[in-house]
């Protein structure tokens, strides 16, 4: 996995870097003292959505980068998000501008890796784009995808959320630390305190079940730098929307290279009020940051999407808002363009 | 390498003399305020606060062009490279320097408590706002008080970046719930940057250390029957006692009588204060301008 992941990030690196240098040629190409007139001619663009692979593949424990270095393992079963609302604009001429509108719903679980290609955009005038897209509410006329069962749809829609997000935490030796304020754990028996002096209980496999607002525009995107993609006369050009499965154990809220992060998950067990083995919307709600023994030092929350943040609940709507990234690893800023109706 | 290349081009676009940015270089002066906090502080589980200090280390501050601040703001259109403490209980306005750039759009900030991290240290370095703060961004003093209870207590908390952490980006950024959009004219006559210290200690949970406890057998040796401090022997048997209140003391579960509670890092208040400096309530931003 981990070998897979790492060969994943150099086939990233290397189409980042040759977008980049076609991107720097496009430029050059038309770069000229009128400053704000593209090329003749035109071409269209296919829009991937993308999985990162630790949806597809979950995370595992361990010291490397990508692992989850606390000990738990992190496994999704269904990872169901409304994308959509395609909006791309001519860098030099903003009024230029194309629309694909469809959201669909789909589960990223069974996004193959090459991409899934739900959008087209045609005739699109050659020279650069700026590229945005949206995990929309599904509320709003969104459409079902084959990976997604009709009852899990109905739940989109109905409560216009943005994901559903099914999964498990499992650790041989796991524990729940809840804050002692607002435990209910019955008859459990205590195993250790935490360093904030909470006290453990055994709880080694933990679900999940998460259905979540987090509407949320994306873009403009950029790879390295480099905003968005380019059109060459008579070309069909493909970027990827990619939505990744693992900010939910990040340490913080990275706003570039994810690279000095920490992912880590004991927080997640520790929202475990009662210590029945799932974590629920209601128990996330009841708990602020602060009464986590683990939000710590090793936490930097100051990049958070939603201000005040009060509740972990909260925080993983916070963390969802900020998955959608461009062709892997490109950044696309969130919620900072308002988008047409 | 690509943003070699790509600065490479940039160049090469600029030397041809085409772009005209149109901006134009400003100063503007910034002022720090804070927030007269005249009732107590409500905050957790009943417990009423009243402040009598707190002091923030302020700055570095970058105004950026962009939606988002951070690592997608490489070149800030305004910034404040100064610090400075702000007594946040205090609502007059200081001057605090200038904010130097270039006229444009501004629509997201992002600033240090003090102490800034930089790509190129290792560790992040204690300006001298937090210099002047013994190394930390913010000293928070002031007395608790629930029912019977009347705690003095004493924050003090370093926020910075760590290195399992961002190192190189601020610490605190505008969030999507953030409203903040401005065009830089040069017409600005101050930046008024305004602290409101009360939603800092507004999560405390001061219940965390008070109990209404009695000895008993190999349970701690000193606990607290509410203001008073019972030493308790292996048996459980109360070895002395006495009451904290009429000598001007608090009882504090674990540690006795003590003249204030100052929080370790560890405690449920330092994160508590730590959470709502860098993802609570914002400091309000004010422009003023020439009529």
């Amino acid at each position: 996995m981990k070998g897979f992941i790492n060969r994943r990030k150099e086939w990233n690196m290397n189409k980042q870097r040759l977008i980049g240098i076609g991107s720097i040629l496009a430029v050059l190409g038309i770069a000229g003292c009128a400053g704000d007139e593209a090329g003749e001619g035109s071409g269209n663009l296919t829009v991937l959505l993308e999985s990162e692979d630790t949806i597809t593949g979950g995370l595992d424990p361990g010291d490397e980068t990508e692992n989850i270095k606390d000990g738990w393992q992190v496994r999704y079963d269904k990872f169901i998000v409304a994308v959509g609302d395609v909006e791309v604009h001519l860098s030099t001429d903003e009024s230029v501008d194309a629309h694909a509108e469809a959201v669909f719903v789909v589960d990223l679980k069974t996004v193959p890796e090459s991409g899934l290609p739900l959008w087209n955009l045609t005739n699109l005038r050659t020279g650069r784009w700026e590229f945005n897209y949206a995990t929309p509410g599904a509320g709003d006329g969104a459409t079902r995808h084959e990976s997604v069962a009709q009852a899990d749809f109905d739940q989109m829609r109905t409560n216009d959320l943005t994901y559903l997000v099914v999964g498990n935490l499992s650790k041989a030796d796991g524990k729940s630390c809840p804050p002692p304020s607002l435990a209910v754990p019955g008859t459990a028996t205590p195993s250790g305190m935490n360093a904030a002096g909470h006290t453990c209980y055994a709880n080694t496999a933990i679900t999940f079940n998460f259905g979540v607002n987090a509407e949320t525009t994306f873009g403009p995107c950029e790879v390295d730098g480099i905003p968005g993609f380019s059109i060459a006369d008579g070309s069909t050009q493909t970027v990827a929307g990619t939505i990744h499965g693992d900010h939910i154990v990040f340490n913080g809220f990275p706003e570039g290279d994810e690279g000095g992060i920490l992912r880590r998950a004991q927080w997640l067990a520790d929202c475990d009020l009662n210590l029945d083995g799932t974590v629920t919307k209601q128990e996330l709600e009841a708990i602020a940051p602060s009464a986590l023994g683990e939000i710590d030092s090793r936490y930097q929350l100051g990049g958070s999407p939603i201000t005040p943040l009060n509740n972990m609940w909260q925080y993983v709507t916070a963390q969802l808002k900020t998955q959608g990234h461009m062709n892997g690893e490109g950044e696309c800023p969130f919620d900072g363009m308002a988008h047409e109706d | 390498m690509t943003r070699g290349v790509w600065a490479t081009a940039l160049a090469l676009i600029a030397a041809t003399g085409c772009i005209d940015t149109g901006q134009d270089q400003v100063s503007i002066p910034i002022r720090l305020a804070g927030t007269s906090v005249a009732a107590p502080v409500s905050s957790a589980n009943g417990w009423s606060i009243e402040l009598t200090r707190a002091d923030l280390a302020f700055g570095p501050l970058y105004l950026c062009p962009g939606y988002q601040a951070g690592s997608l703001c490489d070149t800030a259109r305004m910034e404040w490279i100064e610090t400075a403490v702000v007594n946040a209980l205090d609502p007059e306005v200081d001057d605090a320097g200038a904010l130097d750039g270039v006229t444009g759009p501004v629509r997201s900030w992002m600033y240090d408590l003090g102490i800034a991290s930089l790509l190129t240290q290792q560790r992040p370095e204690p300006l001298s706002a937090a210099q002047a703060l013994d190394g930390n961004s913010v000293r928070i003093e002031g007395v608790a008080s629930k029912g019977p209870h009347a705690m003095p207590f004493l924050i003090e908390i370093p926020i910075q970046q760590e290195e399992a952490t961002e190192i190189g980006v601020s610490v605190v950024r505008k969030s999507g719930s953030d409203r903040f959009e401005h065009v830089i004219t040069g017409n600005e006559t101050a930046l008024t940057v305004r602290f409101d210290p009360g939603p800092w200690v507004r999560d405390v949970d001061f219940d965390t250390l008070v109990e209404n406890a009695s000895c008993t057998p190999g349970g701690p040796t000193s606990v607290c029957a509410d203001s008073r401090e019972l030493t308790c022997s292996a048996t459980g048997a109360i070895e002395a006692e006495r009451d904290c209140s009429p000598i001007g003391l608090a009882c504090v579960r674990g540690r006795g009588c003590v003249d204030r509670v100052t929080f370790t890092p560890e405690s449920q208040a330092y994160r508590a204060v730590k959470g709502a400096l860098v993802a609570g309530t914002r400091p309000s931003f004010e422009w003023s301008s020439a009529p």
